[in-house]
């Protein structure tokens, strides 16, 4: 088991170069797999996943110097994982010229075929009922459902007010039981 | 919905929701996670590698991938060559079987020759006195062939060659006597150039003697030739000047008539009085008069 670091300690240890390689391996450790999660149910494919958590972290590595605190580390990375997906899911879209609905419809047909995804019946069609939502939405409601996030968190995290958060996963909340309900 | 849903007591109200389990569906390749942080290690040094340009142990030679096309392509025609030779080389059937026998034979056939020239051997020295030798010979065979130089003659030549010309004698003779059928009388030809001569110088040759007179000699006749020549041509020339169209109107009567009258009345005249035919007859008879620009006649009365 694991000692989880402190964030103040990782970045008093990152301040110094001599031990700045060890802090960064430590934030990885700590936060490598909740980053990874977080982004792969965004883009829900795996090795797409893979390639956003690295070039987050690469973020993370070049712009941790001038974090000046004033949020969470854990928020500031989420931050950046999340608009690494945003960019990631835009540019799917633009590239093949696609509207997003569409993107999401792919998403959800390569999530039936995934190998990796082991869900039974009812989070195949849970995952398929958050593809429907709107990236915020989705963003909001697997923060607070899978990840448990408080909504201060995940103010820090989207910039929004927390309550027009509460009212986006009300909503895509009542959207995915209408979904849910509908697909039977 | 309650407005804190922290504890996910929300979940409550939405049954279906409920239902579904909320563990991770997800699943990830085995042991990724354990070298997910080398990995993004090394792609964040790699990340600075090729942010700083810095490739220090990652150099190339000079031109390199400028060359590196035709390399490639270069390797790929030795390749195909080298696949290719394989068929294009080919022995006759049961060569490596035989050759070992081959081998073997040769071996022993030069051996044998090696013997052989060992046998055929030449006295010392004899190829340096080959060449007098042979010249020696040379005139050893000449000497003994003088009575014959060369120039043969039929066999018993010389015997049979006394009665041949006794034979021969004989023959000319015979034919001596009647070496023709035709005979002349005695002296002949010694006569015969005098009588030639005798009978050319015979000929009488009438000479006719004939009276040349020469025609048109007299000098009288001559100017008198050209007396006539010249008086034609004056008569000739006279006559032209005297019918010519000038001369005629100089002795018309109009023109006598007008001779005398102004040139200015008369073109008042014509000015006042002058018609279509009128014009026409003066365009018409415009060379036959003092007038020698029919054009400017035209121009003249076209504008008048």
């Amino acid at each position: 088991m694991s000692i989880q670091v402190e964030d103040a300690e990782i970045l008093r240890k990152f301040q110094d170069e001599k031990t700045r390689n060890e802090a960064f391996n430590l934030l990885l450790k700590k936060y490598q797999q909740k980053i990874y999660w977080h982004v792969r149910r965004m883009v829900i494919d795996h090795d797409d996943a893979d390639d956003i958590v690295q070039d987050v972290f690469i973020k993370v590595w070049k712009n941790l110097p001038g974090f000046r605190s004033d949020s969470q580390l854990y928020t500031w990375m989420y931050r950046i994982a999340t608009n690494e997906c945003i960019t990631f899911l835009n540019r799917k879209k633009m590239k093949n010229n696609i509207p997003l609905d569409d993107v999401a419809y792919d998403l959800s047909e390569s999530l039936a075929d995934s190998t990796y995804f082991n869900g039974d019946k009812a989070q195949l069609k849970l995952q398929q009922a958050l593809l429907t939502l709107p990236e915020k939405q989705r963003l909001v409601f697997n923060m607070k459902y899978f990840d448990d996030m408080k909504y201060e968190e995940m103010s820090d995290v989207l910039g929004t007010s927390v309550g027009a958060l509460k009212a986006s996963f009300h909503l895509a909340v009542k959207k995915i039981e209408a979904f849910l309900l509908s697909e039977d | 919905m309650k407005s804190d849903i922290g504890n996910k007591e929300w979940l409550e109200e939405f049954e279906a929701l409920k239902k579904v389990n909320p563990a991770n569906p997800f699943t990830v390749p085995s042991g990724y996670f354990e070298d997910l942080d080398q990995r993004i290690i090394s792609s964040i040094r790699i990340e600075a590698y090729r942010e700083a340009g810095d490739f220090n142990g990652l150099t190339v030679p000079e031109d390199y991938f400028e060359k590196l096309a035709d390399n490639i392509q270069s390797r790929i025609s030795v390749e195909d060559a080298l696949s290719n030779t394989s068929g294009d080389f080919t022995v006759p059937e049961g060569y490596f079987e035989d050759l070992a026998d081959n081998i073997q034979s040769r071996i022993i056939v030069e051996q044998a020759m090696a013997d052989a020239q060992d046998n055929l051997a030449v006295p010392e020295g004899y190829f340096e006195q080959l060449a007098d030798n042979i010249q020696s010979r040379i005139a050893v065979e000449e000497f003994l062939g003088e009575t014959e130089p060369g120039f043969a003659v039929p066999s018993n030549y010389f015997e049979d060659m006394e009665q041949q010309i006794q034979s021969r004698i004989s023959v000319d003779t015979s034919l001596g006597e009647h070496e023709n059928g035709f005979s002349v009388p005695e002296g002949y030809f010694e006569n015969l150039s005098n009588n030639i001569l005798a009978k050319t110088s015979s000929y009488e040759t009438d000479k006719r003697r004939g009276i040349v007179r020469k025609l048109f000699a007299s000098a009288a006749f001559k100017y008198a030739s050209a007396a006539c020549l010249a008086l034609f041509i004056g008569a000739g020339i006279f006559i032209a000047q005297i019918e010519s169209p000038e001369a005629r109107h100089n002795r018309s009567y109009l023109h006598k008539a007008l001779f005398k009258v102004p040139d200015n009345e008369i073109e008042n005249y014509l000015q006042l009085h002058m018609d279509a035919s009128d014009t026409k007859a003066l365009l018409d008879h415009a060379e036959t008069g003092n007038i020698k620009n029919s054009t400017d006649l035209q121009y003249d009365l076209s504008v008048n």
